[in-house]
C-alpha cells in the first residue's frame, strides 16, 4: 500500500467495498438506490451472482452456470447488473411488503437468504439497498 | 363574405334606382306644380321660382322622407339579411357544422353564447363522435381528460369574445382559429395514437414475458440516472452513512464464524480440528494462550502507537484503543480512539478523534456509551458512541484544569455519583462531572512529602481500590508509590498521605493495579505495580484508615515517613510497561514488556517464571525494527479469558486463555485462600526471600 493518509472519506467508503469483496467466499456487492432501483455501484463478479441467484430455484441444473459470464461485452453485463438489480429490488420490495403485513409500523432491515449453493445477504434502509452475495462453508446442510 | 358583398352592392343598386324613381317622380309634380300656378300667375317669375323653390324644397324633404319608408317596406329581406343576429346564426351554423366534427373545444364555442354556464362537462362527450383511430377508446379517453386541461384555458377567452361581440367580425376570426385548432389537434392525435401503439407494444411484450418480467417491466427502472446525478448521490452524506452501516453489518455477517446451517451429518469436509495446534499459541495443556484476533485499520492505525486498551464493561466484545498521532499525517487528528468489534475483524466499530495525542482511553464502566480520554494537551475528552467522532465535551486547554499531558483517567464513584479523576504529570489531580466538563468540581496539586530534595512529583499512573473512591495509589516517575487522599480525613489532609510511601523501583512506574478481589477472601490490598526498571512488583497497601494505627505501631511517631518494601518482586529481561491482574481468577497476572512478550502468571502456582507466554503475531506489512515492543494490556472484565495488547507497531492482539488461567468454569476457593497464605507466609518469614510452593 502507498501512504493511506491521503486517503479521503470518498476513498474510504470505496475501501470499505473492497474490504467486503476481499472477504472470504464474498462473489458480488451491489448498492441499489431505494426508492427507484437504480444501481449506485457494483462489485465483485456480478454476473456469476445473478447467474446463480437465478437459478438456485432451479438447484439441478446449477452445475453449469459458472462458465459462460466470461465472454460476453461490457453491455451485456449492465443488462445483466440491470437485471438483477430488478430482481433484487422486487425481492426487497415483496419482502417489505411482507413485513409490513405483519406489522404496519415494521421495516424490514437485514435479510439473509440461504440457498443451496450461495447465501445472499441483503441490508435495507430507507434510501438505499445493499447486497452481497457469497459462498456458504462447504458442510453446511 | 361573398354572399354578403353581394347583398351589399345589391341593396346599393337598389337604394340608386330609388334615387332615380323618386327624382323623376319629383320633376314631374315640380312641372306639374310649376305648370299651374305659372300658368296662372305668370308675371311674377321671381316669385314664382323662389316659390318653386321651397316647394321643390318641401317636396324633396317630404317626398325623400315617404321614399325611404317605403323602400324600407321593398327591401326588407335585403335589410335583415344585413340584421348582424342572422348573419352571425349563419356563420355559426357553418362554423358549427365544422367544428362538431373537429372538437369537443369547439362544440362548447358553439354553445357558448347562448348558455356559458353548464357547457364543459357535456361537450366534453361529444368526443366519441369522432374516433381518431381505430384503437380502442379508453386509451384515448384517458388522454383526453388529460389533455382537455391543456386545451380549456384558450377556449375559455374565445368563447367569451363571440358572446361578447355578436357581430359579423368574429366569425372571420373564429374561422382561423378553429383551422389552427385543427392542425394542433392533428398533431395531438398523432401522438396519442403512436402512444397507445407503443403502449400496446409494451403490453403485448409484458404478456408474453410472462408475470415477473412484466412486474418488473412496470416498476422498474423507473428512470436511467445520469452519471453526474449518480456522482451526487454516491458521494452524498446519506449514502456515506449507509455504507458506512451496512458494510459493517454485512463484515459481522461475514465474519461470523460458526454457520448455523452446518450439517453434522455430512462429512466434515474442513480441517478445523487442526487449529488447535495451528496458529499463534503460548503455553500448555490448560494454561494454553492462543491468539485469536488482531484489529488494525490501515487508514487510522497506521504509524500510531497504542498508548491504552480497555475492554467495555458492558459489551464483552467491545474493546477500545488509543492511539498517539501518526507523525505522517498531519491533516489527520493527532489523536484517535478507535473501538473494536470482535466479531468486525477488519475495521473499527468507531473511530473517535482527538487534536492531541490520546494517552488513555477508558469506558464509563456506568454509562455504556460514554468513553473518557486524557490528551497529551492536557484535556480530558468525553466521546459518546452515540453522536459522531469528535468528542461531545472536552476540558479547556488554559485556566482550570490540566496543563500537562493527563497519563491517566478514572470513573470512580457509583451509578448515580460518579467522578472522572484524571492527573497529569505535574501532580495536578482534578475531579469532574461527567455532565460538565468546563470546569474541576475539585482540584489540587499533589508534592512529594518532606524529606525529598524536590517537591515536584511527576505522576505518571493512578489506580483507586475497588471498594474506596476517596483513596488512590499513584506511581511516580522517580519510581516511588505514593497514596493519596482526595479529601481531608482523620489523621491525613487531602493530597499525598506522607506517611506511607512504597518504594522500591527506580525507575518509572508505568501501572499501578488494585486486586480486583471478588472472592471469598478480600485481596483488595494487593497491588502489582510494573516499571521500566525491569520489573514488577507486588504490594501490600495499608488500608487508608487504618493507616495513622500501622503507622503508630511501625513508627515511632506519626510523621515519620515508613517506607513499605513489596512482597514480591518479579524480575524481567525487559522494560515492563503494564501488568494487570485477571479480574477472575485471584492469583493470575499478565504482563507486557518492551521486547514484545506477553507473560501469563499465575502467584498460587510458580512467582519465579510465567506459566505461559506469546508474544502477538506480527503484521505482514509491519517494521521489524522496533515494532515488537508491548505497551499496554487489558482483561476483559466479566468472563476474564480474554485479554488485548497493544504497543508500537499500533495492532491490538486479542489472546485467550486456557481454563486455568481463564474464565469462570473451574473457579475454585482454595484459590483465593492460597494467594492469601502466600502473602501471610511472605510478610511473616520476610521479603524477598521465600519462593513460592
Amino acid at each position: 500500500m502507498a501512504d493511506n493518509s491521503e486517503m479521503t472519506d470518498f476513498d474510504y467508503i470505496n475501501k470499505n467495498f473492497d474490504r467486503v469483496l476481499g472477504k472470504p467466499g464474498v462473489k458480488a456487492v451491489l448498492v441499489l438506490d431505494r426508492e427507484t432501483g437504480n444501481v449506485l455501484k457494483t462489485g465483485g463478479n456480478t454476473e456469476l451472482f445473478r447467474k446463480e441467484s437465478s437459478e438456485s430455484s432451479k438447484p439441478s441444473i446449477s452445475n453449469d452456470a459458472p462458465s459462460d459470464g466470461t465472454t460476453e461485452t461490457s453491455t451485456a453485463e449492465r443488462e445483466g447488473v440491470d437485471e438483477l438489480a430488478t430482481l433484487v429490488w422486487n425481492y426487497v420490495n415483496v419482502t417489505e411488503q411482507f413485513v409490513q403485513d405483519l406489522n404496519k409500523e415494521d421495516t424490514a432491515r437485514l435479510q439473509r437468504l440461504r440457498t443451496a449453493t450461495q447465501e445472499l445477504v441483503i441490508i435495507t434502509d430507507p434510501k438505499f439497498i445493499l447486497a452481497v452475495a457469497h459462498d456458504t462453508k462447504p458442510n453446511s446442510g | 363574405m361573398q354572399q354578403r358583398r353581394d347583398e351589399i352592392l345589391a341593396k346599393k343598386a337598389k337604394l340608386a334606382e330609388l334615387k332615380r324613381q323618386r327624382e323623376l317622380r319629383a320633376s314631374q309634380s315640380a312641372g306639374r306644380g310649376s305648370i299651374t300656378p305659372s300658368e296662372l300667375i305668370s308675371p311674377m317669375p321671381g316669385r314664382h321660382t323662389s316659390r318653386h323653390d321651397i316647394e321643390n324644397l318641401i317636396n324633396s324633404l317630404v317626398g325623400d322622407s315617404r321614399s325611404v319608408s317605403v323602400s324600407t317596406g321593398m327591401n326588407s329581406p335585403a335589410r335583415r339579411g344585413s340584421r348582424p343576429n342572422s348573419v352571425l346564426s349563419g356563420g355559426e351554423l357553418s362554423n358549427a357544422a365544422t367544428s362538431e366534427f373537429q372538437a369537443p373545444a369547439n362544440a362548447q364555442v358553439v354553445t357558448t353564447p347562448s348558455q356559458p354556464q353548464i357547457l364543459s362537462t357535456v361537450s366534453l362527450k361529444t368526443v366519441y363522435e369522432c374516433p381518431p383511430s381505430p384503437v380502442k377508446e379508453v386509451f384515448s379517453y384517458s388522454k383526453g381528460v388529460q389533455t382537455t386541461e391543456e386545451w380549456l384555458p384558450p377556449t375559455r377567452p374565445r368563447a367569451a369574445s363571440d358572446s361578447d361581440l355578436e357581430d359579423t367580425v368574429t366569425a372571420t376570426p373564429n374561422k382561423r382559429l378553429s383551422r389552427r385548432e385543427r392542425d394542433r389537434e392533428e398533431e395531438l392525435r398523432e401522438n396519442i395514437r403512436k402512444e397507445i401503439e407503443e403502449e400496446l407494444k409494451a403490453a403485448k411484450e409484458l404478456v408474453t414475458e410472462g408475470t415477473l418480467k412484466s412486474s418488473a417491466k412496470e416498476n422498474f427502472p423507473v428512470r436511467a440516472l445520469t452519471a453526474e446525478e449518480l456522482k451526487a448521490v454516491t458521494q452524498s452524506d446519506d449514502f456515506m452513512d449507509f455504507v458506512e452501516r451496512s458494510t459493517k453489518v454485512i463484515e459481522k455477517a461475514l465474519d461470523e464464524e460458526y454457520d448455523i446451517l452446518t450439517d453434522y451429518t455430512l462429512q466434515a469436509a474442513n480441517l478445523d480440528d487442526d487449529d488447535e495446534q495451528s496458529g499463534n499459541t503460548g503455553g500448555k495443556g490448560r494454561r494454553k494462550v492462543r491468539e485469536i484476533a488482531q484489529f488494525y485499520d490501515e487508514r487510522w492505525s497506521k504509524k500510531r502507537m497504542i498508548s491504552s486498551i480497555d475492554f467495555s464493561p458492558k459489551f464483552p466484545e467491545l474493546l477500545l484503543a488509543s492511539y498517539t498521532k501518526n507523525p505522517t499525517a498531519p491533516h489527520d487528528p493527532d489523536g484517535i480512539v478507535q473501538v473494536w468489534n470482535m466479531h468486525l475483524h477488519d475495521r473499527p466499530e468507531f473511530v473517535f478523534h482527538a487534536q492531541s495525542d490520546i494517552l488513555t482511553a477508558k469506558f464509563s464502566p456506568f454509562h455504556p456509551n460514554l468513553i473518557i480520554g486524557g490528551a497529551y494537551s492536557g484535556q480530558v475528552l468525553l466521546w459518546d458512541t452515540r453522536a459522531r467522532s469528535a468528542p461531545v465535551q472536552k476540558t479547556p486547554l488554559t485556566g482550570l484544569g490540566h496543563t500537562h499531558p493527563v497519563y491517566s483517567v478514572d470513573i470512580v464513584g457509583t451509578q448515580n455519583a460518579n467522578n472522572i479523576i484524571s492527573c497529569s504529570t505535574d501532580g495536578a489531580v482534578c475531579g469532574w462531572s461527567v455532565d460538565m466538563l468546563t470546569q474541576p468540581q475539585e482540584a489540587m496539586t499533589l508534592v512529594t512529602p518532606p524529606p525529598a530534595k524536590y517537591e515536584d512529583l511527576s505522576p505518571t499512573c493512578l489506580a483507586f481500590p475497588q471498594a474506596d473512591p476517596t483513596f488512590f495509589l499513584v506511581g511516580s516517575e522517580e519510581g516511588t508509590i505514593y497514596p493519596c487522599h482526595r479529601y481531608d480525613r482523620a489523621g491525613a489532609k487531602a493530597g499525598v498521605d506522607a506517611r506511607v510511601s512504597y518504594k522500591g523501583h527506580a525507575a518509572p512506574v508505568m501501572s499501578v493495579d488494585f486486586h480486583p478481589s471478588k472472592g471469598p477472601v478480600d485481596l483488595g490490598d494487593l497491588v502489582l505495580s510494573a516499571s521500566l526498571d525491569w520489573s514488577v512488583k507486588l504490594w501490600k497497601v495499608r488500608a487508608p484508615a487504618a493507616t495513622s494505627a500501622v503507622v503508630a505501631a511501625v513508627g515511632s511517631a506519626v510523621g515519620t515517613e515508613s517506607q513499605v518494601t513489596p512482597l514480591l518482586d518479579f524480575v524481567r529481561e525487559d522494560v515492563v510497561y503494564d501488568a494487570a491482574w485477571s479480574p477472575i481468577k485471584p492469583g493470575v497476572f499478565s504482563l507486557v514488556d518492551g521486547s514484545g512478550w506477553l507473560e501469563l502468571w499465575d502467584i498460587t502456582v510458580e512467582t519465579e517464571e510465567p506459566v505461559a507466554r506469546i508474544s502477538p503475531s506480527a503484521r505482514k506489512d509491519g517494521r521489524t525494527m522496533l515494532s515488537k515492543s508491548l505497551n499496554k494490556i487489558a482483561w476483559e472484565p466479566s468472563e476474564g479469558k480474554r485479554l488485548a495488547t497493544g504497543g508500537i507497531d499500533g495492532q491490538v492482539t486479542v489472546f485467550e486463555v486456557g481454563p486455568d488461567l481463564g474464565g469462570k468454569e473451574n473457579l475454585k476457593n482454595e484459590e483465593w485462600t492460597s494467594v492469601k497464605k502466600l502473602v501471610s507466609r511472605i510478610e511473616a518469614v520476610g521479603v524477598n526471600g521465600v519462593t513460592a510452593v
